[in-house]
């Protein structure tokens, strides 16, 4: 659904940020992207949508290139970004105005998650919302446009924390088979249970792209006393409830993935875990 | 290619006029007070029209003014409609329906202010401003749509302070073409005339059967305005499908 071939972008022509970057990837996932500041995820994210173009290589979005910012594609495409913009509207009008242009948009469902997120008057101007309801008033109509690939970038920022559950909630419950979310996030405990494929960006490379369920059954994620043998472990955090590492899951033992931990480690030990990932 | 669908043009049109009936209205209702006020003075009467020509050329010059902040250029340029549907929708925003209710309140403010001169002094009731502001003739309307297309590009290429860019860059420009003009005339005419009576000399003085026949030179001038208009527009449609944010 999303192909990224050798793709060449750089802010200015001295310092690229990406080189022959490659990415693929398929409908029904939640993909995570994580990164530092400024690895390019929001960048990234353009490219794919099509409001950035490539310099070299080619970005494929549902078959066609991205930077032609097709209609037929970008009915398909909602891209939720970490800066906003909300027009002086109620929030009724917003949907009236803006809904039209998804044909798979379903107002039941806008309704549904605006209450989920306890944003019951549609007659409010949504410009004159609080920062974090204008959030979830965008994520409930990025939800409710029904598009084939959603991009999130940083959904969670400035959500309460019980919106932050809701926020899981509503993405779980909204997601398919036919559906693509990607979202970039450095909050990664707050979709910790939502991601079902983590991606890596780091100096203008992809360096992981796995599923969680095969993070798992590759690497195991543990709580060890302070003496353990350092000598086996990837990666390791003191924590209070002791040692956190991340080791070669070699007896097949079950975990839960940590995503922030996996970050670590990859950052770290980034030629070891890709040796582990290619055997 | 699904460049042009007219239900994605129908949704442009209601965006925009569901977001800025407001602003748009508060507009018309200036050139409705000005229109009312214009009959009675000359000078007045002439400002009024330039003001008219102001707001218009305002409008024009930031009809891509979406393009100027950041996420609201991401938001302009991500609603699923084509860069072609998108200028189509601007151009026909610009040069007709803007162009068109301003003149039409600029003429309803002339009227109005016809009758109410004529319930307060008691005169006869005339037409004479309403006259005087349907005196736009098609010469001036080309020109008019010639500038706007200008700064329709300029909102879409410079996306901050356009208005502003253009005019510099239509200074420069005419500068440039005086001093190219000048220097050819110095050149090609007798240096006496320029030198000794610059304002009074004419192209038909130098060359009176010469290429510039001025019957002509009408058919070209109205050509190249219209040319140079398509060209403007087709400018903004190439420019607004290149944008990157």
């Amino acid at each position: 659904m999303i192909n990224l071939t050798n793709i060449h972008f750089g802010y200015s022509k001295k310092r690229m940020l990406f080189s022959e970057l490659n990415l693929n990837l398929t409908p029904g996932h939640i993909y995570g992207l994580l990164g530092k500041n400024g690895a390019g995820k929001t960048t990234l994210l353009k490219i794919i949508s099509g409001l950035l173009f490539s310099q070299k290589g080619t970005a494929n979005v549902m078959g066609k290139r991205s930077e032609l910012r097709d209609p037929e594609v970008l009915k398909e495409i909602y891209f939720l970004p970490e800066e906003m913009y909300i027009p002086h509207l109620k929030i009724r009008n917003y949907a009236k105005v803006y809904s039209p242009f998804y044909p798979s948009f379903s107002m039941e469902q806008f309704t549904k998650y605006l209450d989920e997120f306890e944003i019951n008057d549609q007659e409010q101007y949504a410009d004159k919302l609080s920062h974090g309801q204008q959030k979830k008033l965008l994520i409930s109509f990025a939800l409710a446009t029904n598009t084939k690939i959603l991009l999130l970038d940083e959904p969670t920022n400035g959500l309460d924390i019980p919106s932050k559950s809701i926020f899981r909630r509503v993405m779980a419950s909204s997601t398919n088979e036919d559906r693509l979310v990607i979202i970039s996030t450095h909050q990664v405990r707050d979709l910790h249970s939502l991601i079902d494929s983590v991606i890596i960006l780091d100096n203008g490379e992809i360096i992981f792209n796995q599923p969680s369920d095969i993070i798992t059954e590759k690497l195991v994620f543990k709580v060890e006393d302070n003496d353990v043998d350092l000598k086996s472990v990837l990666y390791s955090e003191d924590n209070v409830r002791g040692l956190l590492v991340v080791k070669e899951n070699s007896e097949q033992l079950e975990s839960k993935l940590d995503i922030e931990l996996l970050f670590n480690a990859i950052i770290a030990n980034k030629k070891r875990i890709k040796e582990i990932f290619e055997s | 290619m699904s460049t042009i669908s007219l239900n994605r043009i129908q949704y442009l049109f209601s965006k925009y006029f569901i977001e800025n009936w407001k602003k748009d209205l508060s507009n018309f209702l200036i050139i409705f007070i000005i229109g009312g006020f214009s009959g009675y003075n000359t000078a007045f009467f002439n400002l009024s029209k330039i003001i008219f020509v102001i707001i218009a050329f305002i409008y024009a010059g930031r009809i891509f003014g979406m393009l100027s902040y950041k996420p609201k250029g991401m938001n302009y340029l991500l609603i699923p409609a084509s860069a072609g549907e998108k200028t189509l929708v601007n151009l026909i925003l610009a040069n007709i329906y803007y162009l068109a209710a301003l003149y039409i309140c600029y003429m309803l403010g002339c009227l109005f202010g016809d009758l109410i001169h004529t319930f307060i002094y008691g005169v006869v009731f005339s037409l004479d401003s309403l006259r005087y502001a349907l005196s736009f003739d098609y010469k001036t309307i080309l020109l008019l749509l010639l500038c706007e297309s200008i700064l329709i590009f300029g909102s879409v290429y410079f996306k901050r302070k356009a208005i502003i860019k253009v005019a510099l860059y239509f200074f420069c420009f005419f500068l440039l073409i005086m001093i190219v003009d000048s220097s050819l005339l110095y050149f090609f005419t007798e240096h006496q005339n320029i030198v000794d009576s610059p304002y009074n000399y004419t192209l038909a003085k130098s060359f009176p059967e010469g290429p510039f026949n001025l019957k002509y030179w009408d058919i070209f001038a109205i050509g190249g305005t219209i040319f140079f208009i398509l060209f403007f527009w087709v400018l903004s449609f190439l420019r607004l499908k290149e944008t990157e944010v």
